[in-house]
């Protein structure tokens, strides 16, 4: 006789949507090396988290040329792997402010259990496509209204006016990265912040981005 | 590793020194928690404590408690207790022996194969109920022992709780001793993993004590049976997130409540099949009454006697592909697979007496399960107490091939007695019992020892 199966729930899904800039001008200087290698290593620390509190799910929409859905929502034990992003066209974030609505709102995807979503927007340059209305109607939706939204500014040339509207953590207002490892860097850092919440004592709460200064004299390394 | 910090330019170091001026190298990251950060090194069964909070009254706050610890006496507890201070960051060298990990690695690795359809593998693969038994055993009479010297842990969790990782042992020791107070700690905040924090300390009314380590023992136990959590039924699981929060805070019914069905539980394992009536009575006190009430909550001692004696009742399914340990029913029959268990025995405990000739025999209603081909040692004390396996060995029993073997210990005397007829057979060296002499008799019997002979136990069971 085989031996008996006992259901239990998995744990409350967190999910994490990463909205990345995959223009043309994403090619210069090792920007879209740096964003998939920090996709890579994100996907592999979130994949080893416990699952014990809250099971992270990531999600990832491109917006270069056309916006897509890269990576539907997905459990991160689950991703097998990420497709590697090509640098290419304009830089049509309306669209893509579509899909992610779409997705924060979808009951089925992200059921009513789940803890806040948490939205990270990439970019290097200024939307190319009709991105208002998208842009007010995704801040205005139930669901990503209470999301905790981050934005990294790329270079000198990213729509700063509007990536500090679109993130609403007041401690962390926008993200700026110069060079390719200061990309890779703020992943590590939304990475860490990500994994940290979904063990902490309030997951529902909005997300607290832990962005760790290098080179404190007074710390050890602990990054092992 | 090297690459990544050349790219980030990182020119950090990876040794601590404590006091004295020894050295350590960090060589890996054990634990993290809310304040700290558990590092291995490259010295043997050497591990380093490193409160990584940078705010200097919090720093300062910690490194005057860790002084206060280093003074308490936590001799013969199995608790890694700080041997050195590092100062910067501030920090403390605790030893914790070999092969040992955090019980959240199990837990994990065990909750994991339930969700992803691998069943019990998981629970098994992890020591299955009998190793969780004594595991928690373990655990109770530690924290008992701390409470006994006025010392409460504070911030109990799997994460905290070191467990052997050979299935084949069940050391338990405690780390992050740096949460140990004396008192209700009331100005440190309400420090607690997510999940295992009394109601109380939730709602940030209280600071943690005696009496919020027994709810987190009683979660942690609970956890550790079921794969359940005792405030998350039904009602929260299945809800949004700030249901969970309400539950944690106490404001709703735990799971098996006996009138109120509104959290009912909705998934693990049911929590007849892993607790005994005694240990599922200490559950209701603990998550019922005590939800509420602190002082209603079963203390460590009760818990620590509960779970011996549930322990000894456990028998080993012999169906080829089950390997479940379980509670001893009449049928033998294994409630994980349904089979029937080759042999077994049940041994009830009594005091034998001479004051009184018509009531020879006391029964205390304590139970000690004998499995086939698992050895068991019978001491002077009963099973159920947390003396019992501390007391003299009287006897080594064993069941082989439906034959009972008796081998007394040194100095012991063992006598059987027929209890029909009062017929007594004494005897000082190993005596078997064939199978074809199993009649359904009802036979006792009666350990002495030479240390205090005025102790007379006996076993009593049906051959």
């Amino acid at each position: 006789m085989p031996i008996k199966d006992f259901a239990v729930k998995a744990a409350r899904p967190l999910p994490v949507i990463i909205l990345a800039d995959t223009s043309g001008s994403m090619g210069m200087d090792g920007k879209i090396e740096a964003l998939n290698q920090s996709l890579r290593d994100m996907v592999k620390s979130f994949a080893a988290e416990s699952r014990l509190r809250g099971e992270i799910h990531l999600g990832v929409i491109t917006f270069g040329g056309s916006a897509a859905a890269h990576l539907p929502l997905t459990p991160a034990h689950q991703v097998q792997g990420i497709q590697e992003f090509v640098a290419n066209g304009g830089t049509p974030m309306g669209a893509a402010m579509d899909i992610a609505r779409e997705l924060v709102e979808d009951r089925e995807l992200i059921p009513s259990r789940a803890y806040r979503p948490i939205l990270v927007l990439v970019s290097d340059g200024h939307p190319t496509d009709d991105w208002e209305g998208p842009f007010r109607t995704l801040l205005a939706s139930e669901r990503a209204a209470k999301a905790t939204r981050i934005a990294l500014a790329i270079g000198n040339d990213a729509d700063e006016a509007m990536l500090t509207e679109f993130a609403n953590d007041p401690e962390a207002p926008l993200f700026h990265a110069d060079n390719a490892a200061e990309i890779v860097r703020f992943f590590r850092a939304v990475t860490m912040s990500v994994a940290k919440h979904s063990q902490s004592a309030n997951p529902s709460a909005s997300l607290r981005l832990d962005y760790r200064r290098v080179g404190d004299d007074d710390e050890l390394d602990l990054d092992f | 590793m090297n690459d990544k910090r050349q790219q980030r330019g990182s020119k950090k170091r990876r040794v601590a020194r404590d006091a004295a001026g020894t050295e350590y190298q960090l060589t890996g990251k054990l634990g993290e928690g809310g304040q700290g950060v558990v590092c291995t090194t490259d010295r043997e069964n050497i591990l380093i404590k490193l409160f990584t909070d940078k705010d200097p009254d919090r720093r300062r706050r910690w490194v005057n408690r860790l002084n206060w610890v280093l003074n308490q006496e936590l001799d013969g507890l199995h608790i890694a207790r700080p041997i050195a201070l590092i100062e910067r960051p501030p920090g403390y060298v605790m030893e914790l022996m070999d092969g040992l990990e955090p019980l959240q690695t199990g837990l994990e690795r065990s909750l994991a194969a339930l969700i992803d359809g691998d069943g019990l593998a998981g629970y098994l693969a992890t020591g299955g109920l009998r190793r969780r038994l004594a595991l928690l055993r373990e655990l109770a009479a530690t924290l008992a022992g701390l409470h006994a010297r006025g010392l409460a842990y504070g911030d109990l969790s799997p994460n905290n709780v070191f467990v052997s990782q050979s299935i084949e042992h069940c050391q338990i020791w405690l780390i992050d001793c740096d949460n140990l107070c004396a008192t209700e700690r009331l100005g440190n905040g309400h420090l607690h993993t997510p999940g295992f924090g009394a109601p109380e300390v939730v709602r940030g009314e209280r600071g943690v004590n005696s009496l919020t380590d027994a709810w987190s023992f009683a979660v942690l136990a609970f956890e550790l049976l079921t794969h359940g959590h005792p405030l998350k039924g039904e009602a929260v699981l299945d809800a949004e997130p700030e249901e969970e929060e309400r539950a944690l805070r106490g404001e709703l019914p735990w799971v098996h409540h006996p009138e109120d069905t509104s959290n009912q539980a909705c998934d693990g394992l049911p929590l007849e099949l892993v607790a005994t009536p005694r240990l599922r009575a200490l559950f209701e006190d603990c998550f019922n009454a005590g939800r509420d009430d602190p002082l209603a909550r079963p203390s460590l001692a009760e818990w620590a006697d509960a779970l011996e004696a549930a322990w000894a009742l456990m028998l080993d399914c012999t169906a080829p592909d089950c390997g479940s340990s379980f509670y001893w029913n009449d049928d033998r029959r294994c409630p994980f697979c349904d089979e029937v268990t080759t042999d077994g025995l049940l041994l009830m405990h009594g005091w034998e007496s001479d004051e009184t000739a018509d009531e020879r025999f006391l029964e205390t209603g304590d139970c000690v399960a004998l499995a086939a081909d698992t050895p068991l040692v019978l001491h002077l004390a009963p099973a159920g107490t947390r003396g019992y396996r501390d007391a003299p060995r009287v006897c080594e029993l064993w069941l082989e091939n439906g034959e009972l073997h008796m081998e007394p210990a040194q100095h012991a005397e063992l006598t059987l007695v027929r209890c029909s007829d009062g017929q007594v057979y004494a005897f000082t060296q190993k005596k078997s019992l064939k199978s074809h002499q199993r009649r359904g008799l009802s036979l006792a019997l009666t350990l002495c020892h030479t240390d205090a002979p005025q102790l007379r136990p006996f076993w009593r069971f049906t051959w």
